[in-house]
Order: C-alpha cells, then structure tokens, then sequence
C-alpha cells in the first residue's frame, strides 16, 4: 500500500510577492503589454514565414507532400501559435490549434486527408489576411467550421 | 484572495526579489516570456533553452518559480516538472511550475497536473492570464502530496473551485463565494421528505 503524506511546502514566492511596495496589477498588465510590443513586428514576421512554408510543404501545390511527415505541419503551427499575441484578435492562432488538433488525430488515427489539411491551410491565409477585420462570431463559426472538417474527415480524438 | 477586476483596481504584488527561471527551446516564446515578466517588475529571471539548462539552473539553487514550455525536442517540459518534484534538491522540489503550452489537448493538461505542475497556460502567452496565475500562487496554500506515485500540489484543487472572490474559466467551475439565499429555508417536513425512501422501478 502506498505511503502518502501531507505538507505544507514553503511558498517563497508568497513570502516574496506579497512584501509591501510592487505593482498593482492594473499597472504590471500594462507594462507587459507595453513590453510586448517591442516584439511585435518579430511576431508578425515569424507568423508571416511559417504560414509560407507551411504553404509550400503541405499546400496543394507541393505534389511531393505525400511523402512528408506532418510533424513538420505541426511544429510550423506551433511557432504560429507561439507568436499569435503580435496579431490579436485575428483568431490565427487558434486555427494554429486546429492544424496541431487536426496531426494530432491523423497521427492517432492512422489516416491523413489532404482536403483537410487544404481547408486548414486556406483558413490560416484568410484570418492573416482579413481575421482581424471579421466580428467575433463570424472567427467563431470559421473556427467551428474546422473542427467539423476535422471530425469528418480524420475521425474523433 | 481577489478576482482580477479587484487585482486590476489595487491589489499589489512585489515580483522584483522573485527568481524567475524561464525555459522554451523556442528564443522568440522566451523573448515573449521573459517581456512579460519584465512588465511585471521582475528583475531576477534566468533564461534557458532547454530542460537540460533548466536542470542545471535549479541544481544551483535560488529559483522561486519555473515557466517552461511543455513541448521541448530533446526533453519536455513534463519531464523537467517530473525531475523538479522527484530528484531535484529538498529546497528546490516544491518550487511552483507554470507549463506554459501552445496545443494543450486535455491529456496535457491532465499530464502535467499528474507530475505535479500548478497551472497549465496556454499560448500566446496573455499577460492577463499569467499574472492572475501568479497571484492565485501566491495566495496559494494548497498542501503538498507526497507518495510514491506522485509528488506535488494536491490534485484535488479543483473541486474547491478557482480561489474565494475569482471567476473560474470554466462554466462548471464553483464560485468560493456563497451570495445571500434567494428563497426561504426548507422546513424540516420539506427536508425529511427529501430524505425519505421511495419504491422505484428498475
């Protein structure tokens, strides 16, 4: 029978962040958002260069996709999602979700369906180009719309 | 404890004597990291690019805090939060971990919070997000569990629902805060009719 015990492990961070002075939270929010912005263009350029070559490895004009793994699909994804704070509000790197949910079921499910992974390539394009410009509801259903394809096409996961 | 709309009206938190330790194999995530945590006043922070320097970080000691990425090439960031709460120095091993991860499937999150991580994010990385995480943190007084098949904050957190005073992001999540009844007490006949047994049929 396993042995369990119960502690009260020391929270320096506690002891630490809760000293007088500081900043209010309001202010730490703002700054970091400040912050943030110095890196900006760096997040757009990083989206901006894995949306081309997820494009011309993975797009339908790459005959020779075939012969690709998609982990390569999935990490080009994952860079988008890492620097989708420079495009907020574009829903991009939540399609970026979709792609690395869409591996992620193909790799699981043992299948791969090109016209999925082409409907998750037009996605991104659109939300880089216009989802900014789209109202929450009409990225909402774009967004739903993906993972019906995904279900369909490559199964639950 | 404090909801965010009250955090963001006065509440303070002193992060610069805080030794943040930042890990993501990725140098534009760390980037991103190590900003936002500068927003926050830090001025403590070390930044690697793997666990294997996440590793040699906390062996030398004086971390307060771990942000690492969950899905690293060589080695993850599940197995640095394994290695953290089973093999890492006594005053190193209850530090708190944040995973911060870009596809989080449920499993992730149950597999971090199954190695003993407190909170998993997801990325982009929000400085709103990551903020209230650090004050539920440090208003955290969650106990710790040691077995042998887990070591780490006690996993039943969530059902106490996020802290008193805070909205949950679930739709399911308990509020902490019990606000005045609505309707009047039940009587006891009400009460013994709700305990009484009754015949069904299966």
């Amino acid at each position: 029978m396993s042995n369990v015990r119960f502690i009260r492990a020391p929270n320096k961070l506690a002891e630490l962040a809760r000293g007088k002075g500081g900043l209010s939270a309001g202010e730490a929010v703002k700054r970091a958002n400040v912050a943030l912005e110095s890196l900006k263009d760096a997040s757009i350029a990083i989206i901006d260069e894995n949306l081309a070559l997820i494009d011309q490895a993975y797009g339908p004009g790459n005959p020779d996709r075939v012969n690709l793994s998609l982990d390569g699909l999935y990490a080009h994804a994952s860079r988008i999602i890492d620097a989708g704070g420079g495009l907020p509000g574009s829903g991009l790197e939540e399609c970026a979700r979709k792609v690395c949910e869409l591996v992620d079921r193909s790799r699981v499910n043992h299948t791969r369906d090109w016209d999925a992974v082409d409907v998750h390539i037009a996605t991104l394009k659109v939300l880089r180009a216009q989802g900014q410009s789209l109202t929450a509801a009409q990225r909402k259903s774009v967004l739903k719309g993906l993972s019906d394809v995904t279900t369909k096409r490559v199964g639950e996961g | 404890m404090t909801s965010l709309r009250r955090m963001l009206d006065g509440d303070k938190l002193k992060l610069e004597g805080v030794h943040f330790l930042l890990v993501d194999d990725n140098p534009h995530a760390l980037d991103i990291m190590a900003q936002v945590v500068l927003g926050f006043g830090v001025r403590n922070m070390t930044k690697v690019e793997s666990a294997a320097a996440a590793r040699q970080a906390i062996a030398r000691g004086g971390i307060d805090i771990v942000l690492t990425d969950g899905q690293m090439p060589e080695e993850s960031g599940y197995q640095l939060t394994r290695w953290i709460r089973h093999e890492a120095s006594e005053s190193m091993r209850y530090v708190p971990i944040l995973i911060i991860t870009g596809h989080t499937p449920q499993s992730d999150v149950t597999l971090g919070r199954d190695l003993g991580a407190n909170f998993t994010i997801a990325k982009p990385l929000v400085p709103r997000v990551l903020l209230q995480r650090l004050f539920w943190l440090s208003q955290e007084d969650r106990q710790f569990v040691l077995s042998d098949t887990y070591k780490g904050p006690d996993r039943r957190f969530k059902r106490l629902g996020p802290p008193s005073g805070t909205d949950g992001r679930r739709e399911g999540d308990l509020k902490g805060e019990v606000g005045e009844a609505s309707e009047p007490n039940l009587s006891q006949a009400q009460i013994d009719a709700l305990m009484k047994p009754a015949k069904v049929v299966l």
